[in-house]
């Protein structure tokens, strides 16, 4: 078993290596690493803590018995820990009798962004690389902000979307493609090596 | 489907949106290996990924991390209590000496007691590492609060420091008698900041939205969450008709707004917006 300390700073794909062989002190420390980022999201997703702390035991259940599996050539771990969560916590809630559609929890959070500083991205190289994304999320139109977050966070299909807001399905389309377009550019290059 | 359009759908596939045909066609499309579109939606996906950090913290428990750690222990095949017992076989067969007969006993306390005193130490330096980190998270949060609350305030100073700027107070209707707002506009500039107070938190599925009255047309300025005190704010970049406004309110509306008022109406403004403010001084 590795030490506490080796794994703390390991990068990700050499954790993942010692989890897929049954390391308990390498798969602690892949949680502490992730587990803010993962109950984050299922609690986005799900509005309710218990039904997000289950998914996050889920989540890292499912990283622990599939770790082998895991395939840096499709993405990092961080790509893939979002991606399950996501479908998870979205099960759950389609699961459930009714569904909230794009409620206040959305625009607070919207709001939150609006309330950055505003000045230039790549200017600020200093701030925290949360504020980066807050910002360039914060730069796109609403429109494609409210599209964005209804098709990842509400698990919300583009003829779903285009029905709740009454506008064509190209238009959804539009507003997905060149908002997460413009969000590649503006987070690219903080992301690194991580992309192909 | 050409190709360049089975890229085209790529993003919205990787934001989870889509359906039907098209998502029919493009994991065809992906199955068939194609390199491309496979880089393009990994991309994405990572956009996704970071796009998720910018999400508001909720505290985690220590518990959670219990159970999820417990839970990988029931996993395991026997392993550690399989070796413990093969162990102690061992020892059994062997046959000490009389006189050190208590070695191996002695041996086995004493890595015992290591072994808790270790695991003591260790635990204690996780639980101290974990509230660190813990302060640290909520000190970033609190520099980032007040750097947004400064923000703020700053652009609330330049704002009424501005003379065209006119203020126009909204009264709580019967639907909200305790609620009252506020807007702070320049006609000129078509901006405005709306604050609201007392309001009730909205059912699920609603979201509270301001109008703008103008050639006794109501027009649509935006929509607005309250915090759990009832009290709301909204910064508006372009009002619409600004320098026609006659009037301010808001109702109660589905989730992301409608382009015509359909809802309850929780304020009003019950006078003509103010004349100009004078200059300062």
């Amino acid at each position: 078993m590795s030490s506490p300390y080796a794994t703390i700073s390991m990068p990700d794909q050499d954790l993942i290596r010692q989890v897929a062989q049954r390391d308990k002190t390498a798969f602690g420390s892949l949680y502490d690493r992730y587990c803010q980022l993962v109950l984050n999201l299922a609690w986005r997703v799900l509005s309710e803590r218990q039904e997000a702390e289950d998914v996050v035991q889920e989540v890292f259940l499912q990283v622990w018995r599939e770790a082998a599996s895991y395939d840096q050539k499709r993405g990092s771990l961080c790509a893939w820990l979002t991606t399950i969560t996501r479908s998870r916590a979205i099960d759950k809630v389609r699961s459930r009798k009714s569904r909230r559609i794009y409620d206040h929890a959305s625009q607070d959070i919207l709001e939150l962004d609006e309330q950055l500083p505003d000045r230039e991205i790549h200017q600020d190289k200093n701030l925290d690389n949360r504020i980066l994304i807050r910002k360039a999320f914060a730069s796109l139109a609403r429109e494609q902000q409210i599209a964005i977050e209804m098709a990842y966070y509400e698990g919300m299909s583009q003829t779903e979307i285009a029905e709740a807001l009454k506008e064509p399905l190209g238009t959804i389309k539009t507003r997905i493609r060149s908002g997460l377009t413009k969000l590649k550019e503006l987070i690219g290059p903080s992301l690194g090596n991580r992309l192909p | 489907m050409s190709h360049e359009k089975l890229q085209e759908l790529c993003p919205v596939y990787a934001a989870g949106a889509l359906d039907g045909e098209e998502l029919r066609e493009l994991e065809k499309h992906l199955k068939s290996g194609c390199s491309i579109c496979q880089g393009q939606i990994r991309e994405y996906r990572e956009v996704m990924a970071e796009l998720a950090q910018r999400l508001p913290g909720l505290e985690f428990s220590a518990a959670l991390k219990s159970r999820v750690m417990a839970q990988i222990e029931e996993e395991l095949p026997g392993g550690r209590l399989m070796e413990f017992k093969a162990a102690s076989e061992i020892y059994g067969k062997e046959k000490p000496t009389k006189a050190f007969a208590w070695l191996p006993w002695a041996c086995t306390l004493a890595a015992g007691a290591v072994l808790v005193v270790s695991l003591w130490y260790l635990s204690n330096l996780k639980r101290e590492l974990a509230r660190q980190q813990s302060q640290l998270g909520q000190q970033r949060d609190q520099i980032y609060q007040l750097q947004n609350q400064l923000e703020r305030e700053k652009l609330v100073t330049a704002f009424l420091i501005n003379p065209e700027v006119r203020v126009t107070m909204l009264a709580g209707t019967a639907k909200s008698p305790r609620a009252a707002g506020k807007i702070l506009w320049n006609p000129r500039e078509k901006k405005a900041l709306f604050y609201a107070s007392n309001l009730p938190a909205p059912p699920s599925g609603k979201t509270y939205q301001l109008w703008v009255f103008a050639q006794n047309k109501p027009l649509a300025a935006g929509i607005f969450s309250v915090d759990p005190s009832g009290n709301g704010f909204l910064k508006i970049d372009s009002l619409a008709e600004a320098d026609k406004a006659q009037k301010f309110a808001v109702t109660l509306e589905p989730a992301g707004g409608v382009p015509q008022p359909t809802g309850e109406m929780h304020l009003l403004s019950l006078f003509a917006p103010s004349p100009t403010l004078a200059p300062p001084g």
